[in-house]
Parts: structure tokens; C-alpha cells; sequence
């Protein structure tokens, strides 16, 4: 038996216990780094010498592999809590703009308004020969309209902002695609390099992948033999191997002026392949955002709050001008066919020409020279009343209807995003107790690693001792 | 379960935030006064608050046309009150010309007369804030267009037509305004008059009374071949029968107003009614709204020190549970 074997027992082992305290260090590094899979060297025997007549003996030991505690199973949770969780916020982010520009719950929105409105008309009714309260509704009805103008305004710049919002998280969805086809590509060629190299990019992708989940909704990721991750948006293939396909933000506007926007999958040319239809993630709440919610010429039977703003403005002009062309001003002689609003809808009611800044011409009487006649008025107060103003309710049940819709859907976004925290919690803390670095445990490798090492290296130099005394002896 | 260095800083993460968020939310309670902040702390409430909001409002508004048309139906009652005493006066005239000891004033009666039918004038042409009470709903001066020998636009005007034997004077009274009904919501369903008619308080189509005034007038002023009365010359029986007529006719006109201004005292009464029921409901509404969106301050203070415990009590546990690992021991 040679007296080199227990020197390169000792080198053996001084690289294996060398590998554990840098794979313990890459740990204690990492702690805190998100989507870190700690590392465990594998240790395994070297295979024994035979001593003819005796049996074996052992050769040390090898560092066989570098265990990374990835779980498929949990990212897939976490992946599609996170994206319901980032579909949750955007919705409450966007109801809870949309209740700022209603003015709501102060009570001091459009709801507001529209009291004062049929209240300063009942107000008008008892006096309907003075010019000061004549000019009082004039005002109120001039701040009904303002109100229904400035919501439905800030209504569509919000959209407006909602689609910008919706361009820049599909280019950071087109930069994470070409990313995670990019990491394909290296770890196909870093698997025959390093297994070190290779946990860490395929750590990094799983991480990508999770960034990619908050905007596309239900990802499906298929690991294939060279280790490629392809991945389905939706059921749209967004990345095969190394090749990441393109997204496109998309906006059709139809003879209706119904705007739809899409998110398609372009081919290098621009051209559609296919659109995709995302069910949870920033995705789909910004395009149920943009198409319903905020279209005011939606036709899906969705809750557009844009859109039934403006049938409450349409019912408003119509009912009030309905009653108004029937009227007289203080100094008519012959019926003037008078309005009181002007347009059609929210974006653009107005004061009608013929009244505005003339309180005297508000139509409030039912004949020529009656200017104590309050027929008119008492019609127009009566509105508020009147419980087949629309959709069978009066105006203030319409719009407490309206708001309670608004505050259910955004109460249904908050506990959505309570229940996601709670469920990404719990995920997290499970795949965290396989997958995460415990401090205390790496300190206990750290010495365990450290002293080996050390009786590594007395081995060493015990053997070379030993080789000392023996050419010593030659000498 | 195994434990991580990650998920115990995870885990104390959110707590601790969760703390603070629930502390934010009680404080923001107290310091607002309002129990919800945003529409999606409390659809139910929010919407039950809307609703009775927009019922205050309305009672609101109902109550204070209904205050404001009590002033009204008040000063027509007061313009009623004093038509009746004057029309009283006349009728107390009548009778005087028939005692003999004033057989010698007639003339001067014929003229008291006349300046109290000018009073009935002014009367009948009370107005309530620039518009005529018993003017229908030809209310304001613009509305009215004077019709000669008329030259005014006011609702009653004494004019001045050619002397006949049936009118030696040529006077009468011309009513330009309307019978027709000014009327008010009383809520949002229910619908009420508030004017008196001319028609209803002074007869006629308006002005009937006024004619009895004048008969009078020329009966004590023109003697019945149309020459002007001097004190030497007494009442006729024929002439101081026709003043008995008018008499009896004052004191008809008389229970016609009177009726006419208890109806308003009814309708005062009802409406003072209804005003106060709506002021009780609104208490109610008001106290049932204050318990959906107003803090309850004691609940509110009570959780409020709870959760600033319990936030101390985390934030200290999070200083001892990161200060120590194995590393701290190793030399």
C-alpha cells in the first residue's frame, strides 16, 4: 500500500469540506435574498480500495452534488397567489381612485348635487315670480351639470392613465419574457459547466417567473430535458426555450365608440398571432378596467361605472326637458319649447343656451303671464320622488344603488387582497421552511465543515510526518 | 416545521404591520369621527347612510317650504283679518246712516266709505314677498296688463267709468288677477293650495263685495234721482231698505272671509303639524345615522390603546429576536 494514499485521503477530503463551507457561505450570503434556494453539498464516499485477503478499505470522499431545495409545487401556488394578489390591489387601487373623484363617502358628489338640484327647484316652487331663487336653481342645476362634466372627465383621464399604466407593465411583462428565455439559454449550457452556476440561474428564472405572474395571470411552466422552462400565459405559449415571444398593447374603437383594448401576442412584424385573455393578474384588471368599468359605452352587461354615470345624466336631461318644454318663462307670451339642459350624456350636459345666465327664462310656469304658476317647478322637484326615474328607482335610490356597487366591488378587492396576503403568507412560510436559510443551522455547518477541514489537515500533516520519519530513515 | 431565519423576519414583518395598519385605522377613527373612511370599509353602512341622508334632506327641505308657507298663509290670514274689520266698519256705517240722529251726516258717511273702500283696495292687494295674495297666479305687476278705464297693474283698482242712474258715481273695482290655485309640495307625493281665490273671499269672480261697498257709497251720496245728497236730505225708505240689504250682505261677506281665514288656521295647524313630525323624524333618522357612520368613541379608545399595546409589546420582541443567533457565541 502506498504512503501517498492517506495524502490524497487528506486532500479529498480538505476539497469536499472545503465545498461545504463555501456552499454554507453562499447561504449565509443569500439570506436574505428573495427566491433563494439554500444549498447542501452531498458528500459520498470514494469507492474502496480491496486489500487482497482482508477486504476494503476506504479513498475519502467526494463531493457528489449540490442540493438546491427548489419546490415546483410551491412556486406554482405562490405564482398564482401572487398574481390574484396583484390583480386585487390594482382593483383597489383603481375603485379607491375612482370614490375620490365621486366625492364619496363625504356625501358631497354628484349625489349631493342632484339634491341640491331637485331640492332648489322645490325651493323655486314657492316663489316662482323671484329672480333670486330663480337664479339659485339656475346655479344648482349649472353645478348638477359641472359635477356630472368634471367626474366624467376625470373618469376618462383615469382610463387614460389606467392604459398608459397597462403599456408600461406589458413592456416590463416583454422584458421578463425575453429575460427567463435568456436564463433558458444559460442554463442549458452552465448544467454541463457548473451545478453551482446552475442552481443560481435556475433560482433566478424561478424569481422572474414570479415578477411575470403579477401581470399575466395563470402561468403554466413546463420544465423540458434541456431544462427549458416554457411557459403559457393564459393558454398562449409566451416563451418556448430560448425564444420569448412579443406582447402588445392593442385599443379598437367600434362604430358604437365602444373602445376595447387587448393584449396580443406580435410577431416581429407587429402582426397578431393571438390575444390573450388573461383571468387574474394586473392583466386582467386593467383590461376589465379599461373595457367596462371605465368605457362609458361598454356593452358587455359589466358594471360600468362610466356607463351608468352617464345613463344617470342622460335620465337627469331627459326627465328634467321632458317637463321644461312645457313651460313658460316669467315674460312668454306664446310657448317657447324651452330646455333646461343641454346634451346628451355626462361628458356633455350643460346649462341649455336659452336660460343660461337668463334666470327670468326658466320655463317654471304652466301658461303665458302666470308668473305665481309653479306647475313646472313643483314637476321638476317632484323628480326626486319619482321611483320610475330610472331602472324603476328614484334618483337618490339610483344612486345609492351606483355607490353601493362601487363600495361592494372594492370591499370584494380589499378582502381579496386580505385573503391573498394571508394565502401567500402561509405559502411562503412553507416553501420558506424548505427552501430558506436558517442562520442558526449554517453556523452549526459552518464548525462542523470548519473542524473537519481541520482534521483534514492534520491528516495531511500527519501523513507527511510519517513520510519524514521514513526517508529520515533512508538517510 | 422547520424555521428560517427569513420567515421568522417575514412572519414578525407582517404583524408588525398589520398592528400599525389597525392602529392607523382607530386612530384615524377617533381623529375623524367617522367610522368608515372609504366606501369599501362598509358597503352596507355607506349605502343605509345614503339613504338616510337624502331622507333628513327631504324632511329637510319639506319642513322649511312647509315654515315658509305658515309665513305666508299667516299674512294672508292677517290681510283677511283686517279686510273683515274694515268690511265690519262698513257695515257698522250702513247701520249708523239708519238711526235718525245721522240722517244729517249721510255725505259724510258717503265719504268715511269711501276712503275705507280704498282701504279694501289696499287690502286686497296685500302682496308677500313682491308677490299679490289674492291675486291667483297673476302675482307679480309685470304679469298684469291694464285694461282701460284700469291703469294700473295691480290685482284690484278702483276705477273710474261714466255716472249712470244704477251707478251714479261711475266707480267700480276691476280684479285683473285670476282664480286659479298656487299650490305647494308638501313632500314628494303629496301636493297642497296655499292661496285664497278672490272669487272664494270677496265674491263674485272676485270683486262682488267691493260692488256692495260702492252701492253703498252711492246710495249715501247721490240721492236716487242721481243729484248729489246735501245734509238736508234724508234716506228714502226704498233707499234705507236697499242699505239694510247691504247690510245683511256685509255681514254674509263678513262669515265668507272669516270662513275662509279658518280654513287657513286649519291648514296652519296641519302643516305646523307636519312640520314638527318631520322634526321628530329627523331626530330619529339623525341618531340612527350617527350609530352607521359616526366613531363610537369609548369602542374606539378602548381599541386604540389595545392595538398601541400590543404594537409596543411586538416592537420589543423584535429587538430581542434579532439581536441573538449562534454567531453571537462563536469566538
Amino acid at each position: 500500500m502506498s504512503q501517498f494514499a492517506g495524502l490524497e485521503i487528506g486532500k479529498r477530503a480538505i476539497l469536499a469540506q472545503r465545498l461545504g463551507l463555501d456552499a454554507t457561505s453562499n447561504n449565509i450570503a443569500n439570506v436574505n435574498t428573495p427566491g433563494y434556494a439554500r444549498q447542501q453539498v452531498v458528500f459520498t464516499e470514494t469507492d474502496p480500495r480491496a486489500l487482497i485477503g482482508k477486504g476494503f478499505i476506504g479513498t475519502g470522499v467526494v463531493v457528489s452534488q449540490i442540493r438546491s431545495f427548489r419546490e415546483e409545487y410551491f412556486d406554482r401556488e405562490i405564482r398564482s397567489n401572487i398574481s390574484r394578489n396583484a390583480g386585487f390591489t390594482l382593483d383597489d387601487r383603481t375603485l379607491q381612485r375612482i370614490e375620490t373623484l365621486l366625492h364619496e363617502p363625504n356625501n358631497e358628489g354628484i349625489g349631493n348635487s342632484l339634491q341640491k338640484f331637485f331640492n332648489a327647484f322645490q325651493d323655486v316652487s314657492l316663489m316662482p315670480e323671484d329672480i333670486g331663487r330663480r337664479q339659485l336653481a339656475l346655479e344648482a342645476a349649472q353645478s348638477l351639470s359641472q359635477d356630472f362634466r368634471t367626474t366624467a372627465a376625470a373618469m376618462q383621464d383615469l382610463r387614460k392613465q389606467t392604459s398608459e399604466s397597462l403599456a408600461t407593465s406589458v413592456g416590463e411583462a416583454n422584458r421578463l419574457l425575453s429575460d427567463i428565455a435568456e436564463l433558458n439559454k444559460q442554463i442549458t449550457t452552465s448544467k454541463a459547466q457548473s451545478l453551482d452556476s446552475w442552481t443560481t440561474l435556475v433560482n433566478q428564472r424561478s424569481q422572474k417567473l414570479e415578477e411575470l405572474a403579477k401581470y399575466g395571470g395563470s402561468l403554466y411552466v413546463s420544465i423540458d430535458n434541456n431544462g427549458h422552462a416554457n411557459v403559457s400565459m393564459a393558454g398562449s405559449t409566451v416563451v418556448v426555450g430560448t425564444t420569448a415571444n412579443i406582447l402588445k398593447l392593442n385599443e379598437t374603437i367600434d362604430a358604437g365608440g365602444e373602445r376595447t383594448s387587448t393584449i396580443d401576442i406580435v410577431n416581429q412584424q407587429g402582426a397578431t398571432l393571438v390575444t390573450i385573455k388573461p383571468d387574474s393578474g394586473e392583466f386582467a384588471s386593467a383590461l376589465k378596467h379599461l373595457n367596462v368599468t371605465l368605457d362609458d359605452k361598454d356593452s358587455s352587461g359589466g358594471f360600468s361605472i362610466a356607463k351608468d354615470l352617464n345613463t344617470l345624466a342622460s335620465a337627469v336631461i331627459n326627465k328634467v326637458n321632458s317637463i321644461s318644454v312645457t313651460g313658460y318663462g316669467l315674460d312668454d307670451a306664446i310657448a317657447p319649447v324651452r330646455n333646461i339642459f343641454s346634451g346628451t350624456d355626462a361628458n356633455s350636459i350643460d346649462i341649455d343656451p336659452s336660460v343660461a345666465a337668463q334666470p327670468r327664462n326658466i320655463p317654471l310656469s304652466s301658461g303665458a303671464g302666470l308668473p305665481g304658476d309653479n306647475t313646472i317647478s313643483r314637476q321638476i322637484a317632484g323628480l326626486a320622488g319619482d321611483s320610475s326615474f330610472l331602472s324603476s328607482q328614484t334618483p337618490a335610490v339610483y344612486y345609492a344603488n351606483f355607490i353601493n356597487r362601487i363600495a361592494t366591488a372594492g370591499a370584494d378587492a380589499s378582502t381579496g387582497i386580505k385573503v391573498t396576503n394571508t394565502v401567500g403568507d402561509q405559502l411562503n412560510a412553507q416553501r420558506e421552511s424548505v427552501i430558506g436559510v436558517n442562520l442558526d443551522e449554517e453556523a452549526v455547518n459552518l464548525i462542523k465543515y470548519q473542524r473537519a477541514f481541520e482534521a483534514a489537515a492534520r491528516v495531511v500533516n500527519a501523513t507527511n510526518e510519517v513520510l519524514q520519519t521514513l526517508i529520515s530513515l533512508g538517510q | 416545521m422547520r424555521i428560517t431565519t427569513n420567515s421568522q423576519a417575514t412572519t414578525y414583518q407582517r404583524n408588525l404591520f398589520d398592528l400599525q395598519e389597525r392602529v392607523d385605522a382607530e386612530n384615524t377613527r377617533v381623529s375623524t369621527g367617522k367610522s368608515y373612511q372609504r366606501l369599501s370599509d362598509a358597503p352596507k353602512a355607506v349605502v343605509d347612510v345614503q339613504r338616510l341622508t337624502t331622507i333628513i334632506n327631504t324632511n329637510s327641505l319639506y319642513s322649511n317650504s312647509l315654515a315658509e308657507t305658515r309665513e305666508e298663509l299667516s299674512n294672508t290670514e292677517s290681510a283677511l283679518q283686517n279686510f273683515a274689520d274694515n268690511i265690519s266698519e262698513v257695515r257698522r256705517m250702513a247701520l249708523e246712516s239708519q238711526t235718525t240722529a245721522n240722517s244729517d251726516k249721510l255725505p259724510v258717511l258717503g265719504k268715511q266709505v269711501y276712503q275705507m273702500l280704498q282701504d279694501l283696495i289696499n287690502q286686497a292687494n296685500a302682496n308677500y314677498g313682491g308677490k299679490y295674495l289674492f291675486a291667483g297666479t297673476k302675482t307679480t305687476d309685470a304679469s298684469i296688463t291694464p285694461t282701460p278705464p284700469a291703469v294700473t297693474s295691480r290685482p284690484f283698482e278702483l276705477v273710474q267709468n261714466a255716472p249712470d242712474s244704477a251707478n251714479p258715481s261711475g266707480l267700480s273695482v276691476v280684479f285683473q288677477g285670476n282664480n286659479q290655485d298656487r299650490i305647494i309640495n308638501r313632500s314628494l307625493t303629496d301636493a297642497e293650495r296655499v292661496n285664497v281665490h278672490a272669487a272664494d273671499a270677496f265674491g263674485g269672480s272676485g270683486s262682488e263685495i267691493f260692488s256692495k261697498v260702492i252701492e253703498l257709497y252711492n246710495t249715501l251720496t247721490f240721492r236716487a234721482d242721481g243729484a248729489t245728497r246735501t245734509s238736508a236730505d234724508p234716506l228714502t225708505s226704498d233707499e234705507s231698505s236697499k242699505i239694510q240689504d247691504l247690510a245683511r250682505q256685509f255681514s254674509d261677506g263678513m262669515n265668507v272671509i272669516n270662513n275662509e281665514i279658518g280654513k287657513i288656521g286649519y291648514r296652519q295647524s296641519r302643516f305646523e303639524a307636519i312640520v314638527q313630525q318631520l322634526g321628530e323624524e329627523n331626530t330619529r333618522l339623525k341618531e340612527i345615522r350617527s350609530q352607521q357612520e359616526d366613531t363610537n368613541m369609548p369602542e374606539s379608545l378602548l381599541n386604540l390603546k389595545r392595538e398601541q399595546n400590543a404594537l409596543d409589546y411586538t416592537l420589543k420582541i423584535g429587538s430581542q429576536l434579532f439581536t441573538q443567533s449562534l454567531f453571537d457565541f462563536l469566538r
